[in-house]
């Protein structure tokens, strides 16, 4: 049987009303899904290439969309779709002989705080990495991604109680990889 | 480093101005920002993950399931009772599904799972393979190709299994289903059975969208006038299906692929 689900055949936005619309969704959530993303593939690039593959599958299903609390999780949601069909290709990606030629880019200094910015973001996905998958993706939803542990619990198909949980011991669990000299607790 | 902490850099993260800059202006000028505007049946959308992704169960107007196992060997379509049945279903979450891009990987897949994929000679140019899916709940395998505007996507199943755990075959008490002759890459021939139409489903416009893997509890009606047409046959144990559904919001009126298409496509799967 087809799912199909038709919206309100009364009262079709316009263009103008969609674009708006969209629009204002996309300067509200664009941050947010980019961190998601970022803390899940650890690349700026693939991070960039991902929130744009996310944004452009939510502009095509956009009109199912009807929602006004539950934005952030719609676009968390297929994030995290995109985010698996990315590791997914990874494994069929191309790889360049190292005796082709290569063009890269000319050197572009970064500044300390930049620098100091990715080294942060690179060690805390790290960690995030080596957690409990469970624990780890509740946390980057509710830290990075900016869901409150309900909305997390929906994208993730749990319990609000089985997130908060999540959340917590996955905090605990981040303190003491972040800091091994601190005991949990402690 | 604590939930502050985290918190402090999540909130020094943010994306170049430049790409945040160029990706509005490329999503406003995206062919998919033009949304349907018209008055017929105004939009509809593929709520699923894809057509062929749920699994259902059928509370009311279908008989019970064993019944129903011994008609579907002999009918390929099987109207409800009515125009509407209520349905209690959850997407399947197609991170767990083996799914593949590209032919080649198909069979492949096909191969490694032990079944028989076959693959389409005969497509409409315009169309670009998407992906095989092999589900499990029931089993079958889906092969899809897509247009900008309309996609096609080709089902194989096992036709005792899936009488057993899916009501894919039924169609509204209204639907007209047509029989049509098919001669299949053996040469031998079968009779299929056509028809355009699906279920649909009128959320309230305050409910979010369900997310894949959310449970969905609805009435939905049977709705010929909905841009799907479906040509679906059975040879030896196996229930194939040609299925064409217009995307992004397309209505009935839209150009998409005649039963003629369907029956080519058909035909030339070998």
């Amino acid at each position: 049987m087809v799912s199909l689900a038709a919206q309100n055949a009364a009262a079709p936005p316009s263009l103008e009303d969609a674009h708006r619309a969209f629009t204002t969704v996309y300067r509200q959530q664009v941050n947010a899904v980019y961190r998601y993303i970022l803390v899940r593939v650890g690349s700026h690039d693939d991070a960039q290439d991902i929130t744009a593959q996310t944004f452009t599958s939510a502009l095509a299903n956009f009109h199912a969309y009807r929602g006004e609390g539950e934005t952030a999780a719609w676009l968390l949601g297929i994030a995290r779709h995109k985010v698996a069909d990315h590791f997914r290709s990874l494994g069929r990606r191309t790889v360049v002989p190292l005796n082709e030629e290569i063009t890269l880019p000319d050197h572009i200094p970064e500044p300390d705080e930049t620098v100091a910015l990715r080294l942060q973001v690179e060690r805390v996905t790290a960690a995030l990495d080596a957690l409990a998958p469970d624990r780890a993706e509740a946390l980057r939803l509710h830290l990075f991604g900016g869901l409150t542990s309900k909305e997390a619990a929906a994208v993730m198909r749990k319990t609000e109680s089985a997130v908060k949980m999540l959340i917590s011991r996955g905090l605990a669990d981040l303190r003491t990889r972040l800091n091994p000299d601190m005991q949990e607790g402690s | 480093m604590n939930e502050h902490d985290l918190r402090d850099l999540a909130d020094r993260i943010t994306p170049d101005p430049l790409f945040i800059e160029r990706l509005e202006k490329q999503l406003k000028e995206s062919p998919m920002m033009q949304v349907s505007t018209s008055p017929a049946r105004s939009r509809w959308v593929l709520a699923a993950a894809a057509a062929f992704m749920v699994t259902v169960t059928v509370f009311l107007s279908v008989p019970p399931l064993r019944t129903w196992a011994q008609e579907v060997i002999e009918q390929l379509f099987r109207p409800a009772a009515s125009d509407e049945q209520r349905i209690v279903y959850a997407e399947v979450d197609v991170d767990t599904l083996p799914r593949v891009y590209t032919l080649e990987e198909a069979d492949a897949l096909a191969e490694e799972l032990g079944v028989e994929v076959l693959i389409p000679s005969v497509l409409p140019d315009e169309l670009v393979f998407e992906e095989s899916v092999y589900f499990t709940e029931p089993n079958y395998i889906s092969l899809s190709f897509a247009s900008d505007r309309w996609r096609i996507i080709i089902y194989q199943s096992d036709a005792a299994n899936e009488a057993e755990s899916s009501d894919w075959s039924a169609v509204g008490a209204s639907a007209e289903v047509q029989d049509v002759p098919l001669t299949l890459h053996d040469a031998t021939t079968v009779t299929a059975q056509y028809v355009q139409g699906a279920w649909v489903w009128y959320p309230n416009p305050n409910d979010p969208t369900p997310y894949p893997g959310q449970e969905v509890d609805e009435i939905m009606t049977w709705d010929p006038d909905v841009p799907m047409r479906r040509l679906r046959w059975q040879a030896g144990d196996i229930i194939y299906e040609v299925a064409a559904h217009l995307l992004n919001g397309g209505t009935v009126v839209d150009p998409m692929p005649s039963v003629e298409t369907l029956i080519a496509i058909a035909e030339g799967l070998r």
